[in-house]
C-alpha cells in the first residue's frame, strides 16, 4: 500500500509483447500498464478515459496472462471475457503476450443493443438519430446497420450509416418521417429517447473505393431525401482526408428533395470544402416545390438534370471537364431516384464499374451489388 | 521538504483543529467554515498561482497524506456525535480529564444548544472533503484496500455510489446529456444538486446492474456495491442513534446533506455548461481549470480538473494546471460562493462559455452549445447565439 520500499532500483524483467494486425513486437517491463507503454513506444494505440469506462482501448488477448486493473465484468459479457478481452489501459503486463487491437476492419455483421439516444429535426421529415452502442462496432461510409425496436413487433429496417466508425459506439442516421411508417415514425419520436432497439451491422459494400484508383478525379455524388446523410459523410470523410491537396478529388454533388424546406446540410458542407480549399458544386433538384414560389433553381426528376449539371460544372471549373469514363459516382436515396439516374448516367457513356449506389428500397435488405 | 506537506493542510491541520475546537469550544464552531473559506480565499487571491508539477521519490508520504485523513476525520465526526449525545459518551470527559485539567462535560454544557448547532455546521461543512479524499482513492479501482477506504469515507456522507458512477459513467460521459454531474447551462447549483445527485444514483445502478448481471450474480444481494454502501451508511446511522437517539439521526441527516451540496457546487464548478460529443474523446477543454495555489494544495490537486479527466491514470501529484477558456479565477472556496448566488454565476460563467463556444470548440460542440443556449433560458447566454 504504501510502497515504502520502493526505494531500491529493482531489476526488472521485461516481456516480449507482440500486437496484431500491425505484428509489431515491444519489450515491456513487468507490470507496467499496457496502453501507457503502447503510448511510450509511438504505437497510435486508441484510447479515451483511460479509466476503463469507454472501451476505446478494447483488446483481445491472443496468448499470455495479463492481469486485469479492473473488474472486466463492468463493461464487458461473460462471453467476451472468456474470449480474452480486456482494455489495454487497464491492463498489466506480466507475461509474454500475443494481443490484437480490436479496431481492425470490420470481419462480418455483429447484432448488439442500443439505445435512442438523441433525435435532431434537420428538416420538416428529415431527422438527424444518434444511437448509443452496448458494445462498440467498426463501419465504412455508406454501410448501413438494421435496426430493430424491441417495443414493435416489425421486421428489421435497414438505414445508411453516416461517416465511418472505428470500434465507436455512438452511430448516426439521417431518417425521412413516413407518418404511417412504423420504424421511422418510432424513431424520430423524442418520446422514445433511452428506449432499447438492437442493431446489426455493417452490411453492404457501398462506398468510396480508392484502393488501386486515381484520388485525383471527380466525384459526383447523387443523394435523394435523406440520403444526403450518408453521402454527405462520404464527402466529408474525403474533405477531412484531403483538405489543403490541390490534388483532391473535386466533387459535384446532386441532392434531390420535395421542396426548398428539404434542403439541409449543404451550407455546412460548402463551408467544409471552402476550409478544406477543394472544389465542390453544390445542386439541389425539387421536385414538388409549388409553382411560382421563390425558388429559382432547378425543378423536376434529378435524371432530367444531370447531363446539364455536369456541363455547368465543366464551364465552372477545369478539374470537371473531364470525359464521362474519368467520373467515379456514387448515389444514395429512394429506389426511382437511383434507377432513373444510373440509367442517364449510362447512356452519357459511363459504366456500371464506375458506380456504386444504395437504394432505399422498402423491406429490401442487401441491394448495393453493382449488378444493372 | 517543503513540497511533500504542500497537501498536507487538511489533514494535519485543518481538520484535527476543527475537531479540537468542536471538543473545546462547540459555540464557537461555526467559525471553522469561515475561518476556512477566509484563509482559502485571501490565499488564493493574494498569492500567485501555484503549477508546479514537483517530482516525488517518496509517494508514500502522499498517499499517507491521505490515509491519515480518515482516522482523523472519522473522530472529526466523533466530537460532533460526542457533542449532540446526551451525556459523557464512552466516558470520553471522565477519562480525559483524569489526564489533563479540563472539563469537556462542562464545556459542553455550557455551550447548549448554541454549540450542538454550531458544531453540527461545522462538521457539515468540513465532511464536504471526504469526496475529494475519496475521489483520489476510489479511482485505483485495483487497490482493494484503497477502494474499502474510499467507499467508507463516502458513505459516511451517504454517498458511497460515487465509487462507481463517478469512474463508469461521469468519466465515460462527462459533458453530455448522459452525465448527471455535469451542469447543463442555465442550471442553478440548486437544481443540479438535486438532479445530479439522485442522476448518480440512477447511474450507479445501472453500471452495477450490468456488472452483476456479467458475472452472473443477484442484483439484490451482498453483491451489490449499491446496497452495500448504502449498508455502511445505515450501520453509522445506528452508531448516531445509539449515541444521540433520534436527533443524533437528525443532526447526522444535515451533515450528510450538507456534506453532499457542498461537494455537489464543486461538482457544479468543474464542468458547468460544457458540451461534448458522446463517444468523442476528452481533451482538458471539457474541465474548468483552476491553478490557485490553495485551492490545488488543500483540494490534493482536484483543481486541476482539465487534466484529471483528460489523462485520468495520473496520481493527485502529476496533475498539471492546464490553460483552458474555462478558468476558475476566484480559487475553489471562492468560486463556490459565487456558484450559490446564481444571479453572480451565471455573470462570471457565461462570458468564459461564449469564449469557448468561438475559440474551443469542435464544429459538432458549436452546434451543441448553442441548443444548450438556446434551452438555458438564460439571456446572457442566449444573446450569445445571435
Ligand atoms: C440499404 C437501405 C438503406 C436505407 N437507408 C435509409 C436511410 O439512411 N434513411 C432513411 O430514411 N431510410 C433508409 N432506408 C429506407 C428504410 O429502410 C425504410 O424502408 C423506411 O424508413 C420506412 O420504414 P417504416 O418502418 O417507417 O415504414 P413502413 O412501416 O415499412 O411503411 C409504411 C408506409 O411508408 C411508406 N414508405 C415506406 N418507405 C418508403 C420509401 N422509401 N419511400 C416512400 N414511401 C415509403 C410506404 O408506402 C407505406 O405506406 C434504407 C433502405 C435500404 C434498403
Ligand atoms: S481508454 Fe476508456 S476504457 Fe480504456
Amino acid at each position: 500500500m504504501f510502497g515504502l520500499f520502493q526505494r531500491k532500483p529493482k531489476e526488472t524483467a521485461k516481456f516480449e509483447v507482440r500486437f496484431l494486425p500491425a505484428n509489431t513486437t515491444l519489450q515491456i517491463e513487468q507490470g507496467s500498464n499496457l496502453l501507457e507503454a503502447a503510448l511510450r513506444h509511438g504505437m497510435p494505440a486508441p484510447y479515451n478515459c483511460r479509466v476503463g469506462a469507454c472501451k476505446t482501448c478494447q483488446i483481445k488477448v491472443i496468448e499470455g496472462r495479463p492481469k486485469s486493473l479492473m473488474e472486466r465484468e463492468y463493461v464487458f459479457s461473460r462471453q467476451e471475457i472468456e474470449a480474452g478481452t480486456y482494455l489495454a489501459c487497464q491492463t498489466a503486463v506480466h507475461s509474454d503476450m500475443v494481443i490484437a487491437w480490436d479496431n481492425s476492419e470490420p470481419d462480418g455483421a455483429a447484432k448488439v443493443g442500443a439505445r435512442l439516444l438523441e433525435v435532431r429535426p434537420m428538416t420538416a421529415r428529415i431527422h438527424r438519430v444518434r444511437l448509443q452502442l452496448d458494445a462498440p462496432l467498426s463501419w465504412r461510409a455508406g454501410q448501413f446497420a438494421r435496426l430493430q425496436p424491441f417495443e414493435l413487433d416489425i421486421t428489421a429496417r435497414s438505414y445508411s450509416m453516416i461517416a465511418a466508425g472505428h470500434h465507436a459506439d455512438i452511430v448516426e442516421f439521417d431518417i425521412t418521417h413516413y407518418p404511417d411508417g412504423a420504424l421511422s415514425s418510432w424513431i424520430v419520436d423524442p418520446a422514445n429517447a433511452g428506449k432499447p432497439l438492437s442493431i446489426e451491422a455493417p452490411f453492404g459494400d457501398f462506398g468510396l473505393d480508392e484502393t488501386g484508383s486515381d484520388t485525383s478525379l471527380p466525384l459526383l455524388c447523387i443523394a435523394g431525401g435523406s440520403g444526403l446523410g450518408a453521402i454527405g459523410g462520404m464527402i466529408g470523410t474525403c474533405l477531412d482526408k484531403f483538405s489543403g491537396s490541390p490534388t483532391a478529388r473535386p466533387v459535384v454533388l446532386v441532392y434531390g428533395a420535395r421542396d426548398q424546406k428539404e434542403i439541409y446540410a449543404l451550407d455546412e458542407l460548402q463551408r467544409r470544402a471552402e476550409a478544406a480549399q477543394i472544389p465542390l458544386s453544390v445542386n439541389v433538384v425539387l421536385d414538388r416545390e409549388p409553382a411560382g414560389s421563390s425558388w429559382a433553381g432547378r425543378r423536376g426528376y434529378v435524371a432530367e438534370h444531370l447531363t446539364d449539371i455536369l456541363a455547368e460544372a465543366a464551364r465552372h471549373n477545369d478539374r470537371f471537364r473531364l470525359p464521362a469514363s474519368a467520373w467515379h459516382v456514387l448515389l444514395c436515396g429512394p429506389t426511382p431516384l437511383v434507377d432513373s439516374a444510373i440509367a442517364t448516367l449510362r447512356q452519357a457513356g459511363m459504366h456500371p464499374d464506375q458506380m456504386s449506389f444504395d437504394k432505399y428500397e422498402q423491406g429490401v435488405a442487401a441491394t448495393t451489388a453493382a449488378v444493372i | 521538504m517543503y513540497k511533500y506537506f504542500k497537501h498536507s493542510y487538511l489533514t494535519c491541520f485543518i481538520v484535527p483543529s476543527a475537531a479540537m475546537t468542536v471538543f473545546l469550544a462547540p459555540q464557537w464552531a461555526f467559525l471553522v467554515p469561515v475561518a476556512i473559506i477566509l484563509i482559502n480565499a485571501l490565499v488564493d487571491i493574494l498569492t500567485p498561482p501555484d503549477r508546479s508539477v514537483p517530482s516525488y521519490s517518496q509517494h508514500w508520504v502522499l498517499d499517507s497524506m491521505v490515509y491519515l485523513y480518515v482516522p482523523i476525520v472519522s473522530l472529526y465526526m466523533f466530537s460532533l456525535m460526542w457533542i449532540v449525545s446526551p451525556g459523557d459518551l464512552l466516558g470520553l470527559s471522565a477519562a480525559l480529564s483524569s489526564l489533563v485539567p479540563v472539563n469537556l462535560l462542562a464545556i459542553k454544557q455550557e455551550a447548549g444548544l448554541g454549540g450542538m448547532i454550531a458544531s453540527t455546521i461545522a462538521v457539515g461543512y468540513v465532511l464536504s472533503s471526504n469526496h475529494l479524499y475519496a475521489h483520489e482513492l476510489v479511482h485505483r479501482t485495483t487497490d482493494k484496500v484503497a477502494m474499502l477506504i474510499g467507499r467508507y469515507l463516502l458513505a459516511m456522507t451517504g454517498d458511497a455510489q460515487f465509487s462507481i458512477s463517478h469512474v463508469y459513467s461521469h468519466h465515460r460521459n462527462v459533458g453530455t446529456d448522459l452525465d448527471s454531474a455535469t451542469a447543463r447551462r442555465g442550471e442553478s447549483v440548486y437544481a443540479f444538486f438535486i438532479r445530479s445527485s439522485l442522476g448518480q444514483y440512477r447511474e450507479s445502478w445501472e453500471v452495477e446492474s450490468q456488472r452483476l448481471a456479467n458475472s452472473g450474480k443477484p442484483l439484490l444481494s451482498l453483491h451489490n456495491r449499491v446496497l452495500t454502501g448504502l449498508a455502511m451508511t445505515a450501520a453509522i446511522y445506528v452508531l448516531w442513534y445509539l449515541a444521540a437517539g433520534l436527533l443524533g439521526v437528525a443532526v447526522y441527516t444535515f451533515v450528510i446533506v450538507l456534506a453532499k451540496f457542498l461537494f455537489e457546487t464543486v461538482n457544479y464548478i468543474e464542468h458547468y455548461g460544457v458540451v461534448r460529443v458522446p463517444g468523442s474523446k476528452v481533451e482538458p477543454r471539457h474541465s474548468w481549470d483552476c491553478d490557485s495555489r490553495m485551492s490545488s494544495n488543500a483540494l490534493l490537486n482536484l483543481s486541476r480538473h482539465a487534466d484529471h479527466h483528460a489523462n485520468a491514470h495520473k496520481r493527485y501529484w502529476e496533475l498539471e494546471a492546464v490553460d483552458t477558456s474555462l478558468q476558475l479565477k476566484y480559487g475553489y472556496i471562492g468560486t463556490i460562493v459565487v456558484a450559490m448566488i446564481p444571479f453572480w454565476w451565471h455573470r462570471f460563467a457565461a462570458p468564459q462559455l461564449a469564449q469557448w463556444d468561438r475559440n474551443s470548440a469542435s464544429p459538432e460542440e458549436k452546434i451543441l452549445a448553442k441548443q444548450a443556449n438556446q434551452l438555458s433560458l438564460n439571456p446572457i447566454l442566449m444573446r450569445g447565439n445571435d
